[in-house]
């Protein structure tokens, strides 16, 4: 078998020079890869949902009743299990995202406290997305959600050494942008909200831009912001909260985003039922379950 | 001489459910050589850098549609970014090689002058070959994997392997001796 000591030594020296290759770009290399695991958030398959109301009744009704069997037989890990899946306005949801916040409070650094954030902002993109084909208005609490987590996570990354920083500003830009990207055109109001989330999404990477040109600059202005949190997990919010100039924060740290020390336990967020396009109001952030 | 192990089952069958640690892992695992592998085949950080996107994008959506491979990864990986590059180059030919010259390696003028110009008679020679023949140039020689790693990737039988590696050097050398002269 020919292998590389029985070339002719001119062409050996030849395909030995190959070999060396210029060193990868890291900042391409983290781009890329957060772009794929952008793009598998984004492809992650989700159930199947028909529009037809008796069908979809059914599957509540099968949902809630699967619940309780797991309730019941299986505890908490199984409805947690079970409600990976669901969408806003659905039974399942507050499961859902009550083991969203869980996970953030078990994240032990922050840089896994952004990937996770990040991970679950393409999580409410991809909900937001199978509202709107649905003809489903994507609820304002999810669009608010998704702004939180992004906010965060520049937060955290803020509270990084320049070198980390920069590398978590790239993969959160990098996502984003997969985010903004994969968001549908639909037609009417769960369109409009697709696209306001967007242009929210694109905003967010002006200010990494800007952040990546003057780290410092957006240091100080995650020292002096407090984001307007309403349905964040505790862990987070003690993490990425400033200490000082009495803002109630609790992180008893330096204010620089370090590990988090999970507080008591705060509520899950609601569980806002969207709005079907046509119709009307429907009682705004009502309870789930609600469509036609 | 690498050798061929086959994947671990268990990594893969979380990356079939979209586990994002294990995509991560797979990421962290073979981009870097893939990288390298398109790096040699283009010349270029840019298309290598998108040769690698488009290879592991291409196996998320295989196996979103419940496709993808069963066992030896690695091997699929290299063949999805052999097919990526044979059909960008049927697409738009590669560009002159002069006019892209990687910088060379050294501070000397003279010398990195010398080295770029025998990197693109390298490159042009190569590309004298036909796609599979300079996969199994360098698979074999740069990458040095085994014949049997080799065939997993080209979807060829061992034996095909062998030959087409013998026309391929003979086929180098004589497009090196031509380039030279």
């Amino acid at each position: 078998m020919t292998d590389l000591n029985d070339l002719d030594p001119q062409l050996k020296r030849e395909l030995e020079r190959l070999k060396d290759v210029p060193v990868r770009d890291p900042q391409a290399a983290a781009r890329g890869r957060a772009r794929f695991l952008a793009e598998a958030a984004a492809l992650q398959p989700a159930p199947r949902r028909s529009p037809a109301a008796p069908r979809k009744l059914a599957w509540n009704f099968a949902a809630v009743v699967l619940t309780l069997l797991l309730l019941f037989f299986g505890g908490a890990v199984g409805a947690a299990f079970a409600s990976q899946n669901a969408l806003p306005g659905e039974t399942l949801y507050p499961v859902k995202l009550a083991v969203e916040d869980l996970r953030l409070a078990l994240a032990g650094t922050p840089q896994a406290e952004i990937d996770l954030l990040m991970q679950f902002a393409a999580v409410r993109v991809a909900e937001m997305n199978q509202l709107a084909a649905q003809g489903i208005v994507p609820p304002t609490e999810t669009a608010a959600r998704l702004d939180q987590h992004i906010r965060l996570a520049m937060q955290l990354a803020a509270g990084l050494d320049d070198p980390a920083m920069s590398v978590a500003l790239e993969n959160i830009r990098a996502q984003l942008e997969a985010d903004a990207s994969s968001l549908r055109d639909e037609p009417g109001e769960p369109g409009r909200v697709l696209q306001q989330t967007r242009q929210m999404l694109q905003q967010h990477v002006s200010m990494i831009d800007e952040g990546l040109s003057a780290p410092e600059q957006f240091r100080n202005r995650f020292r002096t912001t407090q984001i307007a949190v309403t349905t964040t997990p505790t862990a987070v919010r003690a993490a990425v909260t400033p200490s000082p100039q009495g803002s109630g924060g609790t992180s008893g740290g330096d204010g620089q985003g370090q590990t988090p020390t999970p507080g008591p336990k705060t509520q899950t967020p609601g569980n806002p039922g969207p709005k079907k396009t046509p119709g009307p109001s429907g009682g705004g952030a009502g309870e789930g379950g609600k469509g036609p | 001489m690498e050798t061929i192990v086959p994947s671990d089952p268990l990594l893969l069958e979380r990356a079939r459910q979209f586990d994002r640690q294990a995509l991560a892992e797979i990421y962290d695992l073979y981009s870097p050589g893939l990288y390298r592998y398109a790096m040699r085949r283009l010349g270029d950080p840019q298309l290598a850098e998108e040769c690698v996107a488009e290879t592991f994008s291409r196996f998320l959506h295989a196996l979103r549609d419940g496709k993808g491979p069963r066992d030896f990864l690695q091997a699929y990986l290299y063949r999805v970014a052999h097919n990526w590059i044979t059909d960008l180059y049927r697409r738009e030919p590669p560009p002159e090689p002069l006019d892209e010259a990687e910088p060379a390696l050294t501070t000397d003028p003279d010398v990195a002058a010398e080295q770029a110009l025998r990197d693109d008679r390298l490159r042009r020679a190569l590309r004298g070959l036909t796609p599979e023949q300079q996969q199994v140039i360098l698979l074999k020689f740069v990458e040095e994997w085994e014949n049997e790693a080799i065939a997993r990737a080209l979807n060829k039988p061992v034996g095909a392997v062998k030959s087409l590696q013998h026309r391929a050097l003979a086929r180098l050398q004589r497009l090196l001796s031509e380039e030279t002269r």
